[in-house]
């Protein structure tokens, strides 16, 4: 049976926690380095939102995060940026990848991006996250 | 489905006090002129609260007030789309495609249709996906 024209053409997938607790708004988080990602050519980004597709209250690696939902997290947003320092998606919407407003559907992507130089940023003042507060993120890649 | 290659957040802000009739330019980005527009969002409160500027986004209920205009040169190639229909989650997550567009932003606007959930200095956002 051939593949339906919408499939996500990937090889592998990483799932990446970025830690936004104790952060003020306005601050770039980015993300860590990650030798994986980082050139690689990604097809997907998928935010896994807290509670929906994800347990909120998450253990990772032995540190526990609580994971933003769609109810907390409409003041993020994700820039991804490449190894030449320009920034190819600025201010990405963060809950327009989550399961919740893209009704299941992954975001398709054809970029390759530089991980560390990529950042989350919290845009709304009144938002204070929690110290173990988190984003999770799935990119898929080939 | 779309493919995202490049993307661009423009915010349009509705800078006046809100009226039937009024309609609000988008300011020039560099980063869009010329390029091939693929897909355009739209988002409400419920999808992003704030623009990255600090403007209070339109709520769902000012959402279906708005129509919006986009211009290829001087032609109104996306003439009056609802907000309301760019918005992918209210549409089953699908992002509204276009084929290869070169957006004249600096003609292009969005149009009240009424005022009914909209406040002066509330912000429409759009995501440009781009190549």
């Amino acid at each position: 049976m051939p593949f339906s024209k919408n499939y996500l053409n990937t090889r592998e997938s990483k799932t990446i926690v970025i830690k936004i607790g104790g952060t003020v708004p306005f601050q770039k988080i980015y993300l860590p380095v990650d030798a994986e990602l980082s050139g690689k050519l990604i097809t997907g980004i998928e935010w896994d939102e807290g509670g929906v597709q994800v347990v909120a209250a998450a253990t990772v690696g032995g540190v526990a995060y609580t994971l933003l939902n769609a109810g907390t997290t409409p003041n993020f947003t994700l820039t991804l940026v490449d190894h030449d320092n320009l920034m190819i998606c600025e201010h990405l919407v963060l809950s327009t990848l989550g399961r919740t407003a893209a009704n299941g559907k992954v975001r398709r992507f054809n970029l390759r991006m530089q991980s560390d130089r990529s950042y989350v940023t919290n845009i709304i003042t009144s938002f204070s996250p929690v110290a173990t507060a988190a984003v999770a993120l799935t990119f898929y890649y080939k | 489905m779309l493919v995202i290659s490049r993307s661009y957040l423009v915010e349009v802000n509705l800078a006046t006090a809100v009226a039937t009739g009024n309609r609000y330019f988008f300011l020039d980005v560099p980063q869009l002129r010329k390029v091939y527009v693929q897909g355009v969002e739209a988002f409400d409160i419920t999808g992003l609260a704030v623009s990255p500027n600090g403007k209070t986004i339109v709520s769902a209920a000012g959402s279906l007030s708005i129509l919006v205009t986009l211009c290829v040169g001087d032609k109104e190639d996306i003439f009056q789309i609802p907000y309301y229909t760019l918005i992918s989650k209210n549409n089953g997550g699908i992002i509204r495609e276009f084929y290869n567009k070169q957006i004249n932003l600096t003609k292009s606007y969005v149009q009240l249709v009424g005022t009914a959930g909209l406040a002066a200095n509330e912000s429409c956002i759009f995501n440009f996906y781009y190549k």
